[in-house]
This record gives structure tokens, sequence and C-alpha cells, in this order.
């Protein structure tokens, strides 16, 4: 039997059972919002929900508002929001002022209420609460039904609709889906994830029946529905509702708010309705979400511009200029609605979107001195005269938008398997505008013929938004598109991708310039990414509560285990740059003033709202700010270069800058040499910088007149959108390395490229390797491990580089952890204590280890023990505050200090918490 | 780690924890457990060297209860409990923690008496700061004649003044009043006058006034005027107390400019030392139209050289915040590429009406303190005890949370009324000036490196002065001399350093300069000299005297380029060090700037 025959016999089961709320009564026109958190979030991807109940109710001609938001809990101050975002009184009600009305420019002709045409006026409210709420557990049971009881009561005395007191439906979480997944939470963890669940499912039942509210279990049958064989699979991480699953809950909920349904609606009608149901739900999430709210209708929107040459003066103000478009995105989803209900009647309606409002015009406050103030570029090749490249180095093109139109505003880059490179391109970049095509891309390029410059352009996406950054995992790629980390892949080998997953919600993007940007692995194979001020962001995962953050983070990503923390919580204005060394040391960078932090002094533990303070600096940097960093390991350069630190600079200095980076103390200090390159053309905006499989530098130029966010009107026609271009910098009289094979390669051959002294070398093979089936890779690595020479002065390394490899596996390995926490090597032991903290849910006496590592000969390890004990919770935190102070009977250093006061200072909170025990 | 060991550890916690309770003197049981318990165990311990209590003590005081700050603070009143320069620290350490964590060490500690009675001075000095701190009553006595002490040491003088003000009672604050309201506008007497504005700001505002009648426009009021800008009203009521006296225009001109230049432009303080200094109120912010017919009038008549004098006038202040070419203050954002990049108008707005917009990381708080301070900055962090944030003058201020009142988002730190100093003229030549840098011309961005940020010898001696030195005196008078013997002065954009600013005031026709390179791989480092003077040059202790173009072979680390000049009476004398690498060296080097 196949598992979806299956479904729908459970789904007929469900509705057979007494355990059917009340029916809900729908009246014609009426408005449902749908709140609650990501379970919520993700219905209007999917559409099954919506679709269903227009299916049952084809006359009605419903409204449905999707105002579902990841991490959101009961309790308001756990719906953490940026700047101005509107309440969600407001939001249900339809009605919210301006937020500063008297910043607003003379010129700006704006509607005195923001939300008049967003249609929610809800008559109906879904609510999805109780999954986040159950961290709490037992102990948080009285908290959320109180909070329950609160909020049915503030609903109930509400209005939204300007005429009648809401309906509210109040829906259980769903269960957590036992996975076959050694990488997920197991079988006695989802056990227990339900014991805990299921509780707050039982205590929404009871306060909803005391309160009269209208109650429906997705516990039960979720539960009863991961129990089918063969395993249904409704869910991408045990808690986020995959398509199929989309469609099981969205069945249970139409069963029991409205029984049985009458007429059976044919699958290809359903599929066409579902279509325009969710071709709605894109116009509602991009006016919803808007990206750029912090210049929408947070402090930046009530900057206002000079018209003509100048800066700030009393022209429209971003307000003024993108309500409108958030205006034209609700009738564009309104006029969406009755495409909807057309369907839902059997019928079909063009969408012919003729009665928006017009757009504002906006005139640059920098124009260029061409005609139409059109601003001067200079070609590709043009643009090397202005460049000063580095003694003895040479610069040339590979590809520019003179050839391939495409290739605009490059904001990330990466060489894949096969050594091509993929480019970020930000067409839309602010970000979309309404009416336009949607159309940021990755794009592939690729030299067929060996001539140096690119020859190929294929799309590999051609629909995403805001690719602010990007990196390759598991045969596809993960794709920045705040406030979603999307997986795309590529199944059919065409170059294009064909399967698309949503695997994280949440991530702010009040300013898309600040939105998650600077992917990279570490040699783990964890995804870090960073935002900068101004952002709230709240992302969910099946392994503990949602993680929140306000402005500024790092954050880390397991993509294999779906692991999600912050990994740095500090006071950025807006961090860009983010880079691994040799040995897993990292370096992160704010981004406004290139100030460069040595990652572990500020990346300890820090729990919701605390943040870190201002660890020192790895160097004090003379010019800002900052883009993008790389290391240089390459044999393609001379040995002096060997390990430098390269670093972009946009403004004060417009190149590439180079750093040498030498151990101090604890830490590492950094001085400055000869740049690569610097270039006197004021469009140079190097973006992205990355070494290629030749060994040679490789980075993006963005080349644009106007970069700033904040100096001009979020669409100033001056904002360029039509250049972009990628050089490579390469030793003169060097040869150029032979690009390795990696794509396809045998696992043992894979192996062998851990031994190779470039950095991205071992980094791509790691990512091929990450999409081999566990089993081969560990098999062929335990080999490959036993024949390593011991004699070899690259032992230590090698051995660490199999660590790490059954760390991006997620296989865990005592034997080899505790190897190389003995290793000659203070790096090796350092990177491997790291290791231990990723591990230490997983293997024997963690603290005891960290004690000896705390009392370590090196001060390196010793500032990564006290790193590592951060972590500890529970009745482990006060060990780990008995273990950490040991390191004060070796030599201090500044890093030191401050490492261990930030530890200091998250266990003391823990231990204050748990109430002196 | 052995099976033992893991038996072994409760009981060890236990007898630790007894111990702790012990050292503290009091009952175990009503005490809140102590996050420093761990680190109490450690310094307990014996296995902590001497070099390692430090850290340790330094610790305990940054976390620990008030039963662990007087484990602390009886070692410091023992005789034989700390090594002195310990002793000394350990003495900040606590008067920090009281000051920011609201910690103080539990019981009675009249026991610093002895040592704020100390013949040491730096122990002396230590004890009297955290009498003062704690508010040791037992002290005041002591604390009066060393406020009164017109031989006692200035630093000494200004903790006991403080001490005074926190113990308070009615004498300590008679003995406060008296010192402000007698003698001639010293630098006590000022001190006296910002402590009294803690308890009695109209009575402190009288004797402002006073002090500041009498004041020649040489003397550094900075002191009490912070002391009435920092307190709520507190300018206000300085300024309704000027009214009633004459103060002289310069002395009004110069504390208008001192008080835009800690980024304040306070409406009633502004207006009375405006009208003495017989300058205009502040103007409004200009329109839209009034910039366009700025920046009209600033292409058609602004002069960028003209400008950049004024740019470095010290009565303005520019260079305290703001550097060019990387020398220069680091409190706002660097200059040197900024007509680059923003347009003529943004630059216009950003002098006159710079809180129109603030860039991310220029966004100040302002706090508003229980005991009723106002103090604005640009936060650095912050935890649950404490933020830390920088202030106008690029100091790091900590401020303890339980101290904050109420907290607001301010407005720019860049002062708007400086510009009244300026003619229109002068106001459209340093628009001109600044809307010029970074783009291609005489203030583009410098390529070839040249010495931007000097060190001038504020009061050199003789040796130096009289004849071309000997490398003996050089290495003695130059290279051995105090940090706090020299002054700064700065290049122009184009890194000539103008010679006649040197030769003003007090200074001696000869002048000694000093600038830094910082060498990160050693190798040959080419020097160029450039000057209209007479000039002899060394590098560390090696001279080069009056040779012009020279090699000089450098090792990795901070190295002295040392100028002596003779400034003549010729029009604009000027002096240019540029350093580059000759072909075949493999030296990388930057040259130091900054403040």
């Amino acid at each position: 039997m196949k598992w979806t025959t299956a479904l729908c016999l459970l789904v007929l089961a469900v509705s057979a059972a007494p355990a059917r709320a009340a029916g809900l009564e729908l009246k014609k026109g009426d408005h449902v919002c749908i709140i609650g958190n990501t379970l919520a979030e993700r219905m209007q991807h999917d559409g099954w929900l919506e679709t269903l109940i227009h299916a049952r109710f084809p006359q009605h001609e419903l409204v449905f508002r999707n105002l579902g938001y990841s991490g959101d809990e009961i309790e308001l101050g756990k719906r953490l929001r940026s700047m101005d975002f509107g309440t969600p009184d407001q939001w249900l009600a339809a009605s919210a002022p301006v937020p500063q009305p008297k910043k607003l420019s003379p010129k700006d002709e704006v509607a005195e209420n923001r939300f008049e045409r967003t249609n929610t006026k809800a008559d109906v409210i879904f609510a999805f609460f109780g999954y986040n709420e159950s961290f709490a557990g037992e102990a948080g049971l009285g908290k959320f039904r109180q909070d329950l009881e609160a909020f049915i009561q503030h609903t109930l005395s509400q209005q939204y609709n300007g005429t009648s007191v809401p309906k509210l439906v109040l829906f259980s979480p769903i269960a957590q889906e036992p996975l076959n997944d050694p990488d997920l939470p197991g079988k006695q963890a989802v056990a227990a994830a339900n014991a805990r669940i299921g509780k707050y499912a039982a205590a929404m039942k009871e306060v909803a029946a005391a309160k009269g509210v209208l109650f429906v279990d997705l516990f039960g049958p979720t539960s009863e529905a991961y129990r089918a064989q063969p395993s249904p699979r409704l869910t991408i991480n045990g808690i986020h509702l995959n398509e199929a699953g989309d469609k099981f809950v969205g069945m249970a909920i139409a069963q029991a708010l409205f029984g049985p349904a009458l007429k059976n609606v044919q699958p290809p009608e359903l599929e066409r309705l579902r279509r325009a149901v969710n071709d709605k739900n894109f116009y509602w999430f991009n006016r919803y979400r808007t990206t750029d709210g912090f210049s929408t209708y947070g402090e930046r929107a009530f900057l206002k511009f000079s018209e003509g040459p100048g800066g700030y003066g009393e022209g429209r103000s971003n307000y003024g200029t993108v309500q409108r478009e958030l205006e034209v995105l609700d009738v564009m989803t309104a006029n969406r609605d009755r495409r909807v209900w057309a369907a839902a009647q059997g019928g079909d309606l063009k969408v012919e979107d003729d009665n928006l409002p017009p757009f504002f015009p906006v005139i640059s406050n920098k124009p260029g001195p061409l005609e139409g103030g059109a601003h001067i570029y200079l070609g590709g090749e043009q643009a090397i005269e202005k460049m000063k490249v580095h003694p003895g180095m040479k610069i040339s093109l590979f590809a520019s938008e003179e050839q391939f139109p495409e290739l605009v505003n490059p904001v990330q880059m990466a060489f894949d398997g096969k050594g091509r490179l993929w480019v970020a391109a930000w067409h839309t970049y602010p970000h979309w505008k309404p009416t336009e095509p949607m159309d940021d891309k990755l794009l592939i390029l690729e030299d067929t013929n060996g001539d140096g410059r690119a020859d190929v352009c294929k799309t590999f996406a051609g629909d995403i938004h805001n690719p602010t950054g990007f990196e390759f995992w598991n045969g596809g790629v993960i794709v920045a598109q705040g406030p979603d980390l999307l997986f795309l892949r590529d199944t059919n080998g065409d170059d294009k991708y064909d399967v698309k997953v949503r695997l994280l919600h949440g991530l702010d993007t009040a300013d898309t310039h600040h939105t998650a940007n600077s992917f990279v692995l570490d040699p783990g194979g964890a995804l870090y990414f960073q935002e900068g001020t101004f952002h709230h962001t709240q992302v969910e995962s099946p392994w503990g509560p949602p993680r929140r953050v306000a402005n500024g983070a790092v954050f880390r990503y397991e993509p294999r285990a779906q692991k999600f923390d912050v990994y740095v919580s500090f006071g950025f204005a807006n961090p860009h740059g983010h880079a691994f060394d040799r040995w897993g040391q990292d370096f992160v960078y704010d981004g406004t003033g290139a100030q460069p932090y040595h990652a572990v002094l500020f990346s300890s533990s820090v729990d919701f709202p605390h943040k870190h303070a201002q660890p020192p600096q790895v160097y004090k940097q003379r010019t800002r700010p900052c883009s993008g960093v790389e290391f240089l390991t390459s044999r393609h350069f001379p040995e002096e270069f060997q390990g430098n630190l390269l670093v972009n600079n946009v403004i004060g200095d417009q190149g590439i800058l180079r750093y040498k980076v030498s151990d101090k103390d604890s830490s590492f200090a950094a001085v400055e040499a000869d740049p690569i390159v610097m270039s006197s053309d004021p469009n140079f905006r190097p973006a992205d910088v990355e070494i290629g499989p030749d060994g040679a530098i490789w980075f993006t130029d963005w080349n644009n007149p106007i970069i700033g966010h904040m100096q001009h009107n979020l669409r100033d026609p001056s904002r360029g959108r039509t250049h972009g271009r990628v050089y490579r910098v390469q030793y003169d009289g060097r040869e150029l390395l032979k690009a390795p094979a990696i794509a396809g390669e045998p696992t043992d051959r894979l192996l062998e490229l851990l031994k190779s002294p470039e950095d991205r070398v071992r980094s791509r093979a790691r990512i091929e390797l990450s999409g081999r089936p566990t089993r081969e890779v560990i098999a062929n690595l335990e080999k490959w491990l036993a024949n390593l020479d011991a004699g070899s002065p690259e032992y230590e390394h090698q051995r660490l580089e199999g660590l790490w490899l059954h760390q991006n596996h997620n296989v865990v390995s005592e034997s080899l952890l505790k190897q190389v926490l003995k290793s000659r090597d203070f790096r090796a032991r350092a990177a491997a204590t790291r290791v231990l903290s990723a591990w230490r849910d997983r293997v024997g006496s963690p603290l005891e280890t960290l004690q000896a590592l705390v009392n370590d000969e090196h001060p390196r390890v010793r500032l990564q023990a006290i790193w590592a004990l951060s972590f500890f919770t529970g009745p482990d935190a006060a060990k780990a505050g008995e273990i950490v102070v040991e390191s004060l009977v070796h030599a201090q250093d500044d890093y030191l200090k401050f490492a261990l006061d930030e530890t200091m200072k998250t266990l003391d909170r823990r231990i204050k918490a748990a109430g002196g025990q | 780690m052995n099976d033992e060991s893991q038996h072994l550890r409760p009981r060890r916690l236990v007898v630790v924890a007894l111990l702790h309770c012990l050292l503290a003197a009091v009952a175990c049981a009503d005490e809140t457990a102590s996050a420093v318990g761990p680190l109490m165990k450690l310094y307990q311990s014996g296995r902590l060297s001497p070099e390692r209590q430090p850290a340790v003590v330094e610790m305990i005081c940054n976390r620990g209860n008030e039963h662990d700050l007087r484990v602390v603070f009886d070692k410091i009143v023992a005789t034989d409990g700390m090594a002195e320069p310990l002793r000394i620290k350990a003495m900040g350490w606590l008067a920090e923690a009281a000051r920011t964590r609201k910690v103080r060490p539990a019981g009675e500690l009249a026991a610093l008496a002895d040592l704020a009675r100390s013949n040491e001075a730096p122990l002396r000095l230590a004890a009297v700061r955290l009498a003062a701190t704690l508010s040791v009553a037992g002290v005041s006595p002591d604390l009066q004649k060393i406020a009164a002490d017109p031989r006692a040491p200035a630093d000494l003088q200004q903790a006991a003044i403080a001490g005074l003000v926190a113990i308070g009672g009615d004498q300590n604050r008679a003995t406060l009043l008296k010192l402000a309201s007698q003698g001639p506008a010293t630098v006590a007497r000022m001190q006296a006058v910002a402590a009294v504005v803690g308890f009695d700001a109209r009575a402190a505002a009288g004797e402002a006034a006073k002090v500041l009648a009498a004041a020649s426009p040489q003397d550094d009021t900075a002191v009490m005027l912070d002391a009435f800008l920092d307190r709520k009203e507190g300018s206000a009521v300085l300024a309704k107390a000027l009214g009633q006296v004459k103060v002289s225009a310069d002395v009004a001109k110069r504390s208008l400019r001192y008080m835009y230049s800690v980024g304040r432009s306070d409406a009633e303080l502004s207006a009375v030392l405006s009208a003495a200094a017989g300058v205009v109120a502040d103007p409004p912010p200009p329109t839209q139209e009034e910039v366009a017919v700025l920046v009209r009038e600033v292409q058609e008549h602004g002069d960028a050289a003209r400008g950049e004098k004024i740019f470095r006038r010290a009565d303005l202040s520019c260079m305290r915040c703001h550097s060019v070419s990387r020398a220069g203050g680091q409190v706002g954002p660097e200059l040197s590429a900024v007509g680059g990049s923003s347009p003529l108008d943004y630059v216009v707005n950003s002098i006159l009406n710079p809180s129109l917009a603030v860039k991310e990381q220029f966004v100040t708080r302002i706090f508003e303190t229980t005991d009723g301070r106002v103090l604005t900055g640009i936060v650095i962090d912050r935890d649950e005890t404490k933020v830390r944030f920088r202030d106008a003058q690029g100091k790091t201020i900590t401020l303890a949370v339980a101290d904050i009142d109420d907290e607001v988002e301010g407005k720019s730190m860049m002062p708007t009324g400086l510009t009244k100093f300026l003619t229109k003229g002068e106001l459209l030549d340093l628009i001109r000036f600044i809307s010029e840098l970074g783009k291609p011309g005489p203030y583009a961005v410098q390529t070839v490196p040249a010495i931007q940020r000097w060190r001038v010898l504020i009061d050199p001696p003789a040796e130096l002065i009289a004849a071309v030195p000997h490398l003996e005196h050089i290495r003695q008078l130059v290279l051995g001399s105090a940090p706090e013997a020299w002054g700064a002065a700065y290049g122009q954009v184009a890194g000539v350093l103008p010679l006649d600013e040197l030769r003003k005031g007090t200074r001696p026709a000869v002048a000694i300069l000093r600038g830094e390179v910082k060498v990160n791989q050693g190798g040959k480092l080419a020097v160029r000299v450039e000057t209209s003077e007479n000039a002899q040059v060394w590098v560390d202790a090696e001279a080069f005297e009056s040779q012009k173009e020279f090699e000089v072979s450098l090792e990795p680390g901070l190295h002295q380029v040392i100028v002596r000049v003779e400034i003549s009476d010729r029009p604009a004398p000027g002096l240019k060090i540029e350093l580059t690498r000759p072909a075949g060296s493999a030296v990388q080097f930057e040259v130091v700037g900054g403040q």
C-alpha cells in the first residue's frame, strides 16, 4: 500500500473519531487570519489548509491571510520583530498609523492607516502555538495556561473586523515525527519530546474547553499518522511539515472543523486551486515579510533625500516611496483572492492587475554626469587600468556583464567540485520591487576552452530573492533568501535546480545589507552566516527552544543534523567576513568598521538576551568597511603569502588588503603587508574573494557608484543594477595549479585530497564527500587513517582532518578524538577541543577531559577549553565553573582573561537562574 | 582523570565551602551562593604562584559578593597579606566593584584609615581613592586635611575631594564649600566647585561664575564645566549664575568652544556665553533651500587650501575627533575619503545639522543617573551590571546599571555650534575642503606614506635646542623622555607639517619632533625629507642629520623618526617626511597614525 493511500485512510479514521471539535461556522466573505509559529508560517507555502477549506466552501469567497512567524509564542515578549513591524493586534485589525508621521516629507503622499489594504480584519483566527512553549516542560505549564487564558481573553475582547468579536480556533502543536535518520533526534529523544508536547496539547484542550473556545487537536492525529507503515515522512526535520505533511494536517483540520466533505473535489481541480492559493500567498508573504523593513517602516524609513544632486533633503522619504509598493502588493494579493474564488468555483480568472496604485518615481540624489543622470562605468578590461596590483602579480578579467548581462551585483561566489565558478547575482538589489520579475540568480560560469575567460553562463536558479550568501552541501546548494534559508538541488543534471526546500525560517531581513551573509563552512561541516544590527531573528529547531537574537549575530547551522545556534551574539554594526584557517581557528569581521575579531573570544555560549562584551581585536584596522575575507593558501603563490589574510575593503580604500597573521599569546596578531590590489575607479567594490582551484585569487566586483543603504533612497535610480565582474589575480612567472578532480571522484581519492596544503581544496573535497553515503565515507576514512604516515610532519594535521570528516558526517569517534586531543601539535589539540564541545552530549566525561585541557601547556588550548566550558548547562554549569578557574593557575594574557570572564558570566547566570544551587 | 578524583571532589567542595565561610567570618545560612567559590578555593589552595595571584584577586573583585570582597579587603589591610603592587591594584579593583557592581566588602572598613595615612605615596593615593569610593566615614579628617593642603599632589587632592563628596555630612560639605569659594582659580578650587555641584548646584554655580569672571583665557576650566554639563539641568543653573557676573569675551569663547567640543550645545549656557563672547546665538539647522544656496556658494567661492587651515584650527576642535590621512582624533569618522563618497549637501548637513542621519556605529545613548548626572556616548558593550560607552572625548566610561535612572537614544556627538566662530567665507572654505577629501587632486587619499602624526616635545631642554645634539642626548632626552612630555601635531592631507603652527605662543623657534613607524617585516626603508628649514634627522639612535634622502635598515618593531628643526621667519615653513620601500627591499611597514 502506498503511504498516500494509508494517509487518506488515516484521515478518515480521524474524522470518524469522537475527538472532533464542535464545528466552525464560516460566513460568506469571512477573513481568516492564521497566526502562530513556523507550523503556521510554512502553511502558506504549500497551501493545503487554505485550498481544502476553499474547496469545501467554494461560494464563501473567503479571504485568508497567513500571519505566522517563525519562533512565535503566545507571550508577546516572545514574538521578536524589527522596529515598527506592527503589533499582532494592528495586523489582525488591519489598522496601524504611520510610525513617525512628523518626519514625513511634504512630498510624501501616504495613507493614514498603513495596513488599510491588507484585508486582514480578522473574522476568524486560527492560532497555532504550543510547540516552542513546550520546551519549558512541566515547570512551564502553569505559565502557559495563564498566557493562553490571557490571550483568549484579549482576543475575544477585540473587534478586529470593526463590528464583531472574532471566532477563535486554537490548534495544538503537531507531534514530533520519529524519523529514521541517525542525524536527527533519536527514538528516545522524540518520545521524550512528545511526552512534553502532549502535555501542552492537553493543557490547550483544557483551557479551550474552560473558555469555550474551539480547539483542534493535531497532536493525536499526527502521532497516529507517524505510526503508519510504511512510514509516511510528513516533516523535513521532525517538527516542520513537508508538502505531504501540510496536506495531511490540512485534511485533518478540515475534517475536525467541518466534518466529512460533502463533495469530492478531483485532485487536478484541487491542484489548480492550490496553485492559485500559493500564487496569492507569494504576494502576501512578500508584503507581510517585506525585506528592508527598517527602511520601509522602521527608523530609516523616515530619511528624506534631496531630489537631484545632494544628500538628505526635502524630497520623498523612503517611507513615502516603499509603502506604496506594499499597497501595490496588497492590491495584487486581493486580485489573486478573486482568482482563488474563481478556481474554487470551478472556473478561472486572468489576473490583470490593472487597478494598482502608481509607484512614485524617485529622483536620484547622486546622478551621474551623463545624459539623464547616468553614471560613468568603465568596461571590465578598461577598469584593470585603474587597478594597482601587487608587484609580481597580474590581474585578468574572467567575466563581466558585457558578455553575460545576467552577471550583475555579484554578492558571493564559490567554486564547485567541477571547478566551475558560481556567483549569486542580486539583480533586485536592494530588494524586489513588485510587478518586476523576482529574478535574482545563482549563475554558473565556465571556461570550457581554457583561455582564462568564461564562455558559458548557466542560470542554476533564476527566481530567487536577495541571495545574500550561499554554500554547497550534499550535492546541492544552501542559499539565503531572507527570512528563509533554502536548499536547492539539481537531480537530473541539467544544471537547473528542481528541488527546493525551505530549511529555516525567521532570519530577519530588516536591512538587506545586514541580512544573512558571508556563508562559510567550518572544517567540521557546520555552516555559518551573519547578520547586523536592527535585526531580530527567531529560528526553530527540533533540538531545543527557538534561538532568538537581536542586533547582531553570527549563526551556526549543522545542515546534516539541522541544529541551529547563535554562534556569536555581539553588538555588531554589521558583520561581513568570516574565515577559518588551516587549523580551524576563525576570524569574524564587523564589516562597517572592519574590526577583526578572533571568534573564539566571543563565540562562547551566552543566553539570550545577553550579548558578549567587546573582545580585543586581532589588529587595529586603518580603513573601512570590509565586505569579505579569505585565507590565502596556494602553492601558486610564493611562501611569504601562505596563510595571509585577504581583506576586501570597499570605501576608505577600494581593494584587497593583505595581512600577515601570527600567533600572539593565546590568540593572534596580524600586520599589514602590501595589498593584493587597489583601484582608483570609484565604482570598484570587491565584494567576495576566494582562492580558485587553480590557486589564483578570484574576486567579484560589485561595480556600483553608490553602495550606502542609508545615504540614498532605497529606490534611487543610481543604485546600479546592470554591472558585475569577476577577476583573477595570478603571480607572474609561476605556474597555476592543476585543478584537482573532485566531482564524481571515488571516495578514497577524495580522502587523499585532505592532504592538500590548499585550504580550499580540502574544503571542496569535504563538500563533495558531504553528498556521499556516510557508511562508505567512514569505512574508507578508517582505512585512510590507518595508513597515514605517522612520521610525516603533516601527520597531526591529517589526523585532525580525519576527525573533522567524522564531524562532517556526524559520526562520533571518541577514540580518534582522544588521540587528537593528545596531539603533539597544540593547534590540533585546540581544534579537537572544539570538536569535543560539539560532541559533549555524546562522549564520556567531557568535563573531566576539559579539566585536563584548561591545564594544557599551551595557552591556545586553554583558551579553547575555557570557551568549551561555557556550553554546559543545568547541574553541569556549576561543575564547569569549578573547572574553568583552574586556567588561572597558568600564565595569563588579555585574551584568556577576556574569554574566562565571558565564560564565567554565562555560567554564573545559569547557576543563579537555577536558584544558587 | 582517574576514578578516585571523582570520589574526592564532593568532599573537597565541602571543605572549601567551610573554609570560605570561615574566612568570610559570617554565617553560611543567610548567604546567597557566591559565583566565585571556585576562585576563592583556588586563591586559598596554595596552587597559585605570586605572579598568578593578581588575575585571581582581580576576578574575585570583579565577580565576588560582599563576603568575598571582605576576604580581599582583610588581605589588603593586613601588613603581610599581599605584595605591595598587588595591594595597590586590589584597592583599585575593590573601588571598581563598589562603583560598577555596587558590591562592597562586608563589615567595618575603618581599617583603611591607616593606609590612607601611609608615607608611601602610591599606597596612600590608592587607599584614599578606595576610602572615597566606599565612603569610609572614619577617614574624613584625613581627607579634609589633604583637600585643604596646597602642597598635596593633585591626584591625591582630587581623590580626597571625591571622598568628601561621597561621605557627605555637614562638616565635609562645609570644607568643600570653603575650598570652592576661596583663593585663585586653581585646579583644586575648580575641583572643589565641581564637587559641590553634586550636592548644591546653585552654590557651586555661584562660585563657578566667580572663578570664570576671574579666570584668564589660559586657564583650563574643563573639570569645572564638565561637572555642570554632566549634571541634569546643571548647565542651566550655571547659565543663570553667569548672568550675574561679567566674564571676559575670551574666557566666554573658550568655555563655549569647550562645551561644543564635548558634543553639547545646551541652549541657556550657549546663549549667556555667546552674549559674553560677542558672537551670535545658535542658528537653527538650515532648510533645504539654504543648503542649496550654501552648496552653490561653496562651489563658487570655497577654497580648499584655506579650508584646510580652518579645519586644523585648535579652537574649532575638528581634529580632536576626526582624523585625515589617519592622523587625528578617533571619536568621529576618519575623513580621508569622505568627499569622494559623499555629495556636497551631505557634507553641508553633516556639519550644520549632524543629527539628521546617524550611521549605525555612531548612534549615541544618553544616560541619566540616579544621582542626577546626564552622560552621553556610543555604547561599546553592556551586561546586567554595567554599560561601557565612549564619550565625545574618546574616553571609555563604565556606568553601573543600578545607577541608571533613564536611557534614551541621543543625537550625533558632532557639535553644531562651533561653526558660528567662522565667518561665512571661512565656512564655505571649510566645507569645500571636506568635500575635496578623497577626490582626485591635491586632497586625494595619499598613496606615498608620510609621517602624519607627529609628537612635539612640549618643553625641550636646552641641550636639544642650543645646538645639534649628540647621540647621547638623543638617547636620554628624546628616546628616554616620558610620554607626557609630548604633545600632538598633525600633517596636512598632503603630508606637510606646517611649522608655523608650532612657532606660535610660548614654543621655542627650535622644535623637536618625533614620528613613529611600525615595521612588520625587516628590511631597508627609504626616507625622504622635504623642508624649507634647517633640520636634522635621527632614526632611533642613528644620526642622519641633514641628509635629505637616505636608507636605513630596520628590524621588525616600533621605530622613531626624530627631527630637530629650526623654524625660521620665512612664510609657510613646512616639513614632510616620506617613507618608501626601496627596490629589492623586503621591508613591510606602517606609519603610525591616530591621536
